[in-house]
């Protein structure tokens, strides 16, 4: 069942079933991105985003990149009564990246869900400003391997001044019962000037073997347009992501991202903003539970290119067990970028002398005229307030379970979709109180 | 029966003894106020009683409603009543007063293998007890403690203490820094929370509050011993006279 291969052989493995499969995009571009892969390699400690970050479990499975012909999609049923299918949301359901339809069609009007794979060339050509051009393949291996393997592409356009009144929900099944697959999906979401939305995506693994989740997800949020997006992973001891996020700000336009993260062995989370423009508001928020030895890892990116802008940013991690976290937040204040408000904050609490937490801010700054702040606290539970409660009467596993709740509650407060807010509440308090 | 028997407690912090032999007996409807020199260990006679586990008690006993206390968890002694109004209050952000105490109650009531009292029930006490402490609704919702002033701090205490109803309840300088409208309201919750069957050990530096709360006995702590005991007069004495002339006549 698990093999240990080498991780040169492994990225041998991954290069010859490059030919058997039919990507998506234009064959140079695969070509090119197969060749960045190779020539960067599979990232060791050695690299610098990658330094805490320990990719052994690719080495532990005998992963194998999925072939859009080999997908299964009857694991749809197995989601069917997950407690995430049953909050209000239009939902697209992706299999290992792929969608069993091309029936995508939105219920609200103004919003277009479609797959890459059914678009003629007038089509591509509309997106042809947006596919692919957020992202770099260079020095990011993982973006260059998905864009070498993609097979699909989900697209979401939500037209000029439309109020998307229900969030749209991508969830992503990775399922992985013969052996150990990796997956690549892509995700393009474009809200057009003035609309507003909100998008949750939401990840789940089923099946007896591991799964590499390694996606790509460009968000362009144009001028005056507001969106909310929330990233939910309450997952097994077998899903292991890779994500990579990019999202483009253009002026007046306001983004929010909340990351809540329950579960999962793996998850490295890559998000990165531009702040393309003037007035804009981008937030990134996210809180953290990992138990055993569970990795999070989330690295950040807030690049004003213009002045007036600000950004926030705040995540919470509660580790338990011999868990592991990695907080890297950098803020990029380019020359242009006065009047630029940037401020960060990072807060863990260590539950066990065996779990780590790495948090690393980065500030970047080419403007003299910006306010920046950033903190970190890392520690164990604060036991002057833990008596205050148990002197009270309350029990002191009882007290720990309320002020870390009090902890991952006040991100999730943040979900403004109150069904899936109220579902994660409960959630954490049934977790924390386990 | 004596509510609560301290008997030749020594306790210390980091092997340092701050408590070194000292004796208390409280009936219950009786109020004892203690009163001594910053540093005497006063405090540390709070914490201990509470449970606060840093201290470690090395020689004599705590005997409570018949049990022993040294031998409870902390939890477990606020369920069996007893009560620590905090000198310094804690803030924690994230969780409601109203939260806290409904928790609070609801792990006492379960001691007592009472059932939780059900949410109407809960609303209209805070409510009522809330006015014996005159704070307003709107503070039941806020995070315990965040953004409160001092006197509300203070006043949360006492809020907490008619909550919960102990049997023996220890105030650690509540009076301090408090106003004299602050402190009335202070005493008079105390007062109107004081039955036959309670007992009450009020901390402070100052005669003031002694005012408004009558204690049946005033003890002197100095360096962790009571060195004089007497009634209410005895802090009027200690208000115009100081400390030292009773530590020499201890000595004596
Ligand atoms: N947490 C602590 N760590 C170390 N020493 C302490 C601690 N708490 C109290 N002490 C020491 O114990 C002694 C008594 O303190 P305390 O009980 O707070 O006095 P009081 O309340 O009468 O002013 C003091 O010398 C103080 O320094
Ligand atoms: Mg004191």
């Amino acid at each position: 069942m698990s093999t240990n291969i080498s991780t040169s052989e492994f990225k041998q493995k991954l290069i010859n079933q490059f030919d058997s499969l039919n990507g998506l995009s234009a064959e140079s571009n695969r070509r090119e991105a197969l060749a960045q892969f190779d020539s960067y390699g599979i990232p060791t400690l050695k690299h610098e985003h990658w330094k805490y970050t320990g990719l052994t479990f690719l080495n532990k499975h005998n992963f194998d990149i999925i072939k859009k012909s080999e997908v299964d999609y009857s694991v749809m049923q197995q989601f069917a009564n997950h407690p995430l299918n049953n909050i209000e949301a239009e939902k697209v359901v992706l299999v290992n990246g792929f969608s069993a339809s091309s029936n995508l069609k939105s219920n609200q009007s103004g919003v277009t869900i479609s797959r890459l794979s059914d678009f003629d060339d007038a089509q591509k050509a509309q997106i042809s400003d947006y596919y692919g051009q957020s992202i770099k393949l260079e020095n990011n291996p993982f973006i260059a391997l998905n864009t070498a393997f993609a097979q699909d592409c989900i697209v979401i356009k939500i037209d000029k001044n439309t109020v998307v009144e229900t969030p749209l929900q991508i969830v992503y099944l990775n399922f992985a019962d013969t052996h150990a697959i990796i997956n690549n999906p892509r995700l393009l979401v474009i809200a057009e000037e003035g609309s507003q939305a909100t998008i949750i995506e939401s990840v789940h693994s089923f099946g007896e073997f591991a799964s590499l989740k390694n996606s790509v997800s460009e968000y362009y949020v144009a001028k005056n347009a507001s969106l909310e997006h929330y990233r939910i992973q309450d997952d097994s001891e077998l899903s292991h992501t890779i994500d990579f996020t990019q999202v483009n700000q253009e002026n007046d336009s306001h983004y929010h991202n909340v990351n809540v993260s329950l579960g999962g062995q793996f998850n490295r989370n890559n998000i990165h903003t531009l702040l393309n423009g003037e007035n804009i508001e981008s937030n990134l928020s996210g809180v953290f539970i990992t138990s055993g030895n569970e990795l999070f890892d989330i690295h950040s990116l807030a690049d004003h290119a213009f002045p007036n802008c600000e950004s926030n940013e705040n995540y919470k991690g509660i580790l338990l067990g011999n868990s592991t976290g990695i907080f890297n937040g950098k803020i990029l204040v380019r020359k242009d970028a006065q009047k630029t408000n940037a401020y960060q904050s990072n807060k863990n609490v260590l539950l066990s002398d065996n779990a780590s937490i790495f948090t690393k801010p980065e500030l970047e700054i080419y403007a003299d005229d910006v306010k920046c702040s950033h903190g970190a606290t890392s520690g164990a539970l604060d036991e002057i307030s833990i008596f205050y409660l148990v002197s009270r009467g309350i029990g002191r596993k009882k007290a720990e379970a309320m002020i870390l709740n009090a902890i991952a509650d006040d991100i999730i407060d943040l979900i403004k979709h109150e069904p899936l807010r109220l579902h994660l509440l409960e959630r954490v308090e049934n977790k924390l109180n386990q | 029966m004596a509510l609560i028997e301290i008997k030749n407690l020594k306790a210390n912090i980091y092997g340092n003894e701050i408590l070194h032999g000292l004796n208390l007996t409280i009936n219950a409807g009786e109020i004892h106020a203690i009163m001594g020199p910053n540093g005497s260990g006063k405090s540390t006679l709070a914490s201990v009683l509470a449970g606060k586990e840093e201290f470690e008690v090395t020689e004599g006993t705590v005997t409570f409603d018949g049990i022993d206390l040294l031998d409870m968890s902390p939890e477990d002694r606020a369920r069996a009543g007893v009560f620590l109004a905090f000198q310094y209050p804690v803030e924690i952000p994230g969780v409601s007063n109203a939260n806290f105490l409904k928790t609070a109650i609801n792990e006492i009531r379960k001691f007592r293998n009472q059932d939780p009292l059900d949410a109407m029930d809960f609303l209209q006490m805070m409510k009522e007890r809330a006015k014996l402490v005159e704070i307003e609704s709107s503070f039941l919702s806020r995070s315990v403690n965040v953004g409160f002033s001092g006197g509300e701090k203070k006043k949360n205490e006492i809020f907490q203490m008619a909550m919960l109803e102990p049997k023996f309840a220890v105030l650690d300088e509540t009076d301090s820094g408090l106003d004299i409208d602050a402190m009335k309201v202070v005493a008079n919750g105390v007062n109107k929370l004081k039955t036959d069957d309670n007992a009450f050990l009020i901390i402070t530096h100052y005669q003031r509050l002694l005012d408004y709360i009558i204690p049946d006995f005033v003890h002197v702590l100095s360096e962790g011993r009571i060195i004089k005991s007497g009634g209410k007069e005895l802090a009027y004495e200690l208000e115009e006279r100081g400390y030292d002339w009773v530590k020499a006549e201890a000595i004596a």
